[in-house]
């Protein structure tokens, strides 16, 4: 009897506050202006906490509702509610509505395009787009990151550390989002063979002739088999440095890698953290850093750069980054602790000042 | 009157049942509440009020974001004819109907195959089959190819085909070799979505240009589905209609017509069905062929119309949400209907619910497991509300 | 010990279960309580062995009330149950079986004491005459035997009451005895018994005392030495019950159903049917006896289509059928009553018309155009609920709510339905109440008086005696005798059941 009515009670204020609407609170502003400022993302199927590049870019949302900003996310469920989640954010009054995922293209492209939302800034996390004249519209920013340059610090520190002097690549698919981690890496090593008059061999990619390693399987970025043979494959030739650029696949070559005490260089965000089982192996990560892009991308809208261009991540501004060497995880420092001399750390630092600086171009050492 | 009580006394489980895992859901929301059971200990009263506080407000942007706000329909309504404030109004209920679309084809046609006694979890691959079929027919014969209801018709059969045909191997192996359905079935959504990866990466014929990604053309440059309603800022296509009319199909071919009636009598029993004559193998091969036309129709009209690309994940949860659907309304059309329709208003005021207050879209997910589970669990459900109406066991054992 | 329920009533919502049913069992008695499907027997079981509550009543042992809140409870009360479905684990051998749940333990870690464990179970049986190996396989004895393993159980945990629930369902005419036997011999003992049956010579035949039950209630009280099987089915039932079917004498004409050499496969590969060789001839019904699984399931449902004929042939009329499908055989003129209703001969979740018309829904006066034509199927249905007397409020109620009597008057009505030419009735009147089984009886007798052949299969002695115009025994999947009327006495019956042909 109790029971039952403190169920009635409880669905009774719930009807009574249903009806009543929003109690939301106003947020403590800590600038005035952006607290009028809605900024949103339209995460895709993984959610705000998939370890991967949604997790990335709604951290980038935590930070702007930290700067002050209102701040608002939906998750899609599946392909269909990609449209109606962005719909939803700009009804729901969002100033910047920042789409995750090549698969909200469609539906992203077709709200920026819509008259009525002239005056809401788009973006997208991982991709450009041009109208067909070439233009960007206006009110768009697509967002794409410059990892070759990443990459190509990664590939010094593993001929830095090599002792075969042997470093491998290999990607999921030949796209151009991956083939741009596999030329920072063929770049790295011609520069570090250049530098210190030692012959690298990298395997798995020609940058000139644009033929490599490619998983040829129907999911090419979701088969460890793939990734664990492909590896062994490469340590036959005595690599001893492997750079996966293929997603989950990738989990497969570290997994081989950490079994034969050898080391491998992760991709899109810092490995070690995301897949900690992996640190002894990781020596590091060409990291894509969505969050800091998120966070550019409103700020720049939000001044009122509403797009027209595209944010292009890169060393420079802090859209792309090697995972960090100075790491406390045991896994990491038992393996790195010696390898990663401060010797090659200033060497890595000094390359990153001269890409950033333009002295070093990475296409042009990936051609050499 | 009695028509009335009927009515009430059918859909007297299901309401009971959204209601409790409703309520189960705010018990959740209140207390998976950091702040709500960082202060349970110091300021009990305090802490519950903040928690039932804040279930208030998730449930009251989950009903406005299902149904509508309350303020944009009165401004609607004083507008005068105002489309943009009317489409701002009517949004979240269409968009929820708009959910529901799938589910209503994939459970309709999970559905048909329970009845059957087959246990089709392959939903999900024989709707990514039918999109493929319908994408496949929107770029051979849109943009002015054939005429635009010609289009649609064959985006319509191609799908009916795709999904039809994906059906028909797990049917043929369970009728000939006995292979189970529950296992080809989950390996044929693995393939189906696998083999979209195929397709949108490897041909220009569907691949979207640049070409760098794995998706296909924009399809409403090929076919345009007709919209409903006479706001075109509501985007409420014909496939509802058609979602509505295969429910009526589906109801009359298994209640009136011969063949229905020879799967109703296989799925209820198989033994009693070969008994009278009933041919097992054949009734196992049609219930997967209507069942994967019917999600496979559902595939093409939902690629095409309401997210116009295919992707390789276009199967992701309706698959296994339909089954949930198809369960719910006791694979029944019209219980179908009903359910995929609730389903669709939790979906999208979720997502309302989760831009207002960041409760996870999960939540949602939850709670329709939970109505799922009670409806599957009467019993359970009237236990929890002791209800006084509650339904007495015709007979007893022995 | 003295068992004694006072007015045990039990409600359950919309049925009165029990109402107010008083019985009792002395020391060494041997009380029988006889009831059909529904008169309360099981719920008040339930009651005695502490399943249900009852809503008002006593239980009282040796005169002092106990109340028994689960079963363990009434375990430790004395109380046995033998249920009529055993409960044993197949891979075990005897002696774990009996002392499963009380083993004997030895050591510090309670290790099973098997030693003592067999010597126990030997002496048990010993001294209650109840002969089985205490180191067989459970999987490998009859089902006699199993049953004495049942009651070895229950006398382990030191029942000094034992409930038998319909005991004899799954024994020959001599095990049966046997086991009458071993009931006296406990009685003897000082074991009190309960044995429930719907079995009228049987109580007649074993019971010191004999209650009756109907409708929940208790219907009269007597003794064996003055009852007689009319007057216990007439308390059964509430009226006069004709026991024996009246029927004349056969007007035997030319065969119908011949069958040759007969080989049918069970589902493990291995002969069920062995070479049957038989007539069935119009106007007479041949009756199968045999004891249960010596492949007479297998035979019915080779001759219905629906298992494959190994070798042999089947000849309906001039037409062989030994290759033809369900159908094809029930459009030839076959009425086939299966042995399993619940399982082959309706579907629970459809309706009753939708029942009736099982297997002729496909005819053109229920089909058209690929359409039921529902019109035509209300209508067939009505009548045959008229014709043969169907309890039920509609004809769209499902027929899973139906009475078991009333579930078969469906299955045979729709059987009838159509031209007959031959009548497969397999254990037709099983677990139905006595009302149905005369009902049941009549309309298949009807059936031989205008001419149609019956065959019918059954494993109660007294149904293959009652109906039989010869009966033909089957032994481990061969005919090993067939005898005409006359000849087949209970005895010779028996003895053949046994696989004893002298």
């Amino acid at each position: 009897m109790k029971t039952r009515m403190f169920a009635l009670l409880t669905v009774l204020a719930l009807l009574a506050a249903a009806c009543g609407g929003s109690t939301a609170s106003p947020s403590a502003s800590v600038e005035a202006g952006k607290s009028d400022y809605k900024a949103c993302l339209s995460l895709d199927t993984g959610g705000p906490a998939d370890k991967n590049f949604n997790q990335s870019a709604y951290e980038g949302l935590e930070a702007l509702k930290a700067e002050g900003f209102q701040t608002a996310y939906t998750t899609a469920v599946d392909d269909a509610s990609y449209a109606p989640n962005i719909q939803q954010l700009i009804d729901e009054g969002c100033n910047s509505v920042i789409a995750v995922g090549y698969n909200q293209g469609t539906a992203l492209q077709g709200a920026a395009l819509d008259a009525a939302n002239a005056d809401i800034a788009f973006g997208w996390v991982d991709a450009t787009w041009a109208l067909e004249d070439g233009t960007i519209p206006a009110n768009f920013t697509g967002i794409d990151f410059q990892i070759d340059e990443a990459s190509m610090l990664a590939a010094y520190l593993a001929a830095g550390i090599s002792t075969t002097k042997v470093i491998a690549t290999y990607g999921g698919a030949p796209y151009p989002g991956v083939t741009k981690f596999m030329d920072g890496w063929v770049a790295g090593a011609k520069y570090y063979a250049s530098e210190k008059g030692v012959a690298i061999d990298v395997l798995g990619w020609d940058p000139v002739a644009a033929t490599g390693t490619f998983n040829p399987s129907t999911a090419p970025f979701n088969d460890v088999v793939f990734g664990k043979t492909t590896a062994e494959a490469f340590m036959g030739q005595s690599a001893d440095v492997v750079h996966a650029v293929a997603g989950t696949t990738g989990n497969g070559t570290y997994q081989a890698m950490m079994d034969a005490g050898k080391y491998s260089v992760g991709v899109d965000l810092d490995q070690c953290v995301s897949l900690p089982e992996y640190c002894g192996t990781l020596l590091t990560s060409a990291q894509k850093n969505i969050g800091a892009a998120v966070i550019t991308a409103v700020n720049s809208a939000y001044e009122g750069n509403m797009g027209g261009t595209n944010y292009i991540g890169t060393l420079e501004n802090g859209g792309v980054q090697i995972a960090t060497l100075d790491r406390t995880e045991s896994a990491w420092t038992a393996t790195f602790g010696t390898l990663v001399t401060a010797e090659l750390k200033a060497e890595v630092e000094a390359l990153k000042a001269a890409i950033i600086d333009g002295s070093v171009n990475v296409l042009e050492w990936a051609k050499k | 009157m009695n028509g009335l009580k009927k009515f009430g006394s059918k859909i007297r489980i299901p309401a009971l049942s959204i209601s409790v895992a409703l309520l189960v859901g705010a018990l959740f929301i209140i207390f998976t509440d950091i702040e709500v059971l960082g202060g349970l200990l110091s300021d009990p009263i305090g802490a519950l009020s903040l928690g039932v506080g804040r279930a208030a407000t998730a449930y009251s942007a989950l009903f406005r974001g299902a149904f509508g706000d309350p303020e944009n329909i009165g401004k609607a309504l004083a507008s005068d004819g105002d489309t943009k404030l009317w489409a701002r109004a009517l949004r979240p209920i269409v968009e929820s109907v708009v959910a529901s679309v799938p589910l209503i084809f994939v459970g309709l046609g999970v559905s048909v195959a329970f009845r059957t006694g087959i246990f089709n979890i392959g939903g999900a691959g024989q709707y990514t089959m039918g999109a493929v079929g319908g994408t496949i027919a929107a770029l051979l014969f849109g943009a002015g190819v054939t005429p635009a209801p010609i289009a649609i018709l064959l985006v319509m059969i191609f799908g009916v085909i795709g999904g039809a045909a994906w059906a028909f191997i797990p049917g043929y192996l369970k009728a000939r070799v006995g292979a189970s359905e529950v296992i080809t079935t989950i390996m044929l959504n693995f393939i189906a979505g696998q083999f979209v990866f195929f397709l949108v990466s490897n041909f220009e014929f569907i691949q979207k240009p640049p070409r760098n990604q794995p998706v296909s053309k924009e399809l409403s440059q090929f076919v345009d589905l007709p919209g409903i309603l006479p706001i075109a800022a509501l985007r409420l296509d014909i496939s509802i209609i058609i979602a509505l009319l295969t429910a009526v199909a589906v109801s009359w071919f298994l209640f009136r017509s011969t063949r229905g009636f020879e799967l109703r009598a296989a799925g209820l029993n198989l033994a009693a069905a070969k008994y009278a004559g009933i041919g097992a193998g054949t009734s196992i091969i049609t219930a997967m062929l209507i069942s994967g036309a019917i999600s496979g129709l559902g595939g093409a009209l939902v690629a095409v119309g309401a997210i116009k690309q295919l992707s390789p994940g276009i199967g992701g949860s309706v698959g296994f949400t339909a089954i949930a659907v198809a369960l719910g309304g006791g694979t029944r059309p019209s219980g179908v209907v009903a359910t995929a329709l609730v389903f669709g208003l939790l979906q999208h005021g979720g997502s309302l619910m989760q831009v207002e207050t960041s409760i996870p879209i999960e939540m949602l997910l939850f709670i329709q497991a939970l109505v799922i589970a009670f409806i599957a669990a009467p019993e359970l459900t009237l236990g929890i509300l002791k209800n006084p109406f509650r339904r007495r066991p015709r007979s007893v054992g022995k | 010990m003295r068992l004694e329920l006072q007015k045990i009533t039990k409600q359950f919502p919309g049925v009165l279960a029990n109402d107010r049913i008083s019985i009792s069992v002395d020391k060494g008695q041997v009380l029988g309580l006889l009831g059909e499907n529904g008169a309360g027997k099981t719920t008040l079981m339930n009651i005695l062995s502490g399943l249900y509550k009852p809503d008002s009543g006593k239980i009282l042992i040796d005169g002092k009330e106990r109340i028994f809140r689960d079963p363990a409870q009434a375990i430790d009360a004395g109380i046995g149950m033998v249920h009529q479905h055993f409960m044993l684990v197949p891979v075990f051998d005897v002696t774990e079986s009996v002392v499963l749940g009380n083993e004997p333990t030895k050591g510090p870690l309670g290790s099973f004491d098997r030693a003592t464990a067999r010597a126990q179970v030997a002496e048990l049986s010993k001294r209650h005459g109840l002969h089985v190996d205490p180191d067989a396989k459970i999987e490998s004895l009859p089902v006699g035997v199993r049953q004495r393993v049942e009651i070895l159980k229950a006398l382990y945990r030191k029942s000094d009451i034992l409930v038998l629930d319909e005991p004899s369902a799954v024994l020959t005419p001599q095990e049966t005895e046997e086991l009458f036997e071993i009931i006296r011999g406990l009685a003897r003992g000082g074991t009190s018994v309960i044995f429930i049956t719907h079995k009228l010579n049987e109580v007649i035949a074993v019971a010191d005392k004999i209650t009756v039950l109907r409708r929940g209630a208790v219907a009269g009280e007597t003794i064996p030495k003055k009852a007689t099987a009319a007057k216990l089915a007439e308390m059964m039932v509430g009226r006069e019950v004709q026991l024996t079917v009246s029927r004349s004498k056969s007007k035997v004409a030319e065969p119908i159903l011949q069958v040759k050499g007969l080989n049918v496969l069970n589902d493990a590969g291995g002969l069920a049917v062995n070479s049957a060789t038989f007539d069935v001839r119009s106007g007479e019904i041949l009756a199968v006896a045999g004891v249960q699984g010596n492949g007479q399931t297998e035979l019915v449902e080779a001759l219905t289509g629906l298992r494959l004929v190994d070798s042999g042939t089947v000849v309906l009329e001039k037409k062989p059928l030994h290759a033809g499908s369900p159908r094809e055989i029930a459009m030839a003129g076959v009425a086939h009553i299966p042995e399993d209703r619940n399982r082959d001969g309706m579907v629970k979740g459809m309706t009753i018309a939708e029942n009736y018309i099982l297997n002729t829904y496909h005819l053109p006066q229920f089909n058209k155009n690929g359409l039921l034509n529902r019109k035509a199927i209300a209508a067939a249905t009505e009548q045959a609920v008229k014709d043969f007397d169907i309890r039920t409020p509609s004809i769209s109620t499902d027929i899973a709510s139906l009475s078991g009597g009333n579930q078969q008057k469906v299955i045979v009505a729709r059987e009838f339905s159509r031209n007959v030419r031959l009548v497969i009735a397999a254990q037709p009147t099983r677990g139905l109440d006595v009302g149905s089984i005369e009902y049941i009886h009549r309309r298949i007798v009807e059936q031989r008086d205008a001419g149609a052949a019956v065959l019918i299969v059954s494993t109660e002695l007294d149904e293959v005696l009652a109906l039989g115009d010869r009966v033909a025994v089957m032994y481990e999947g061969r005919i090993v005798g067939i005898l005409d009327a006359k000849e087949a006495t209970r005895e010779r019956v028996g003895l053949l059941m046994g696989g004893i042909t002298k």
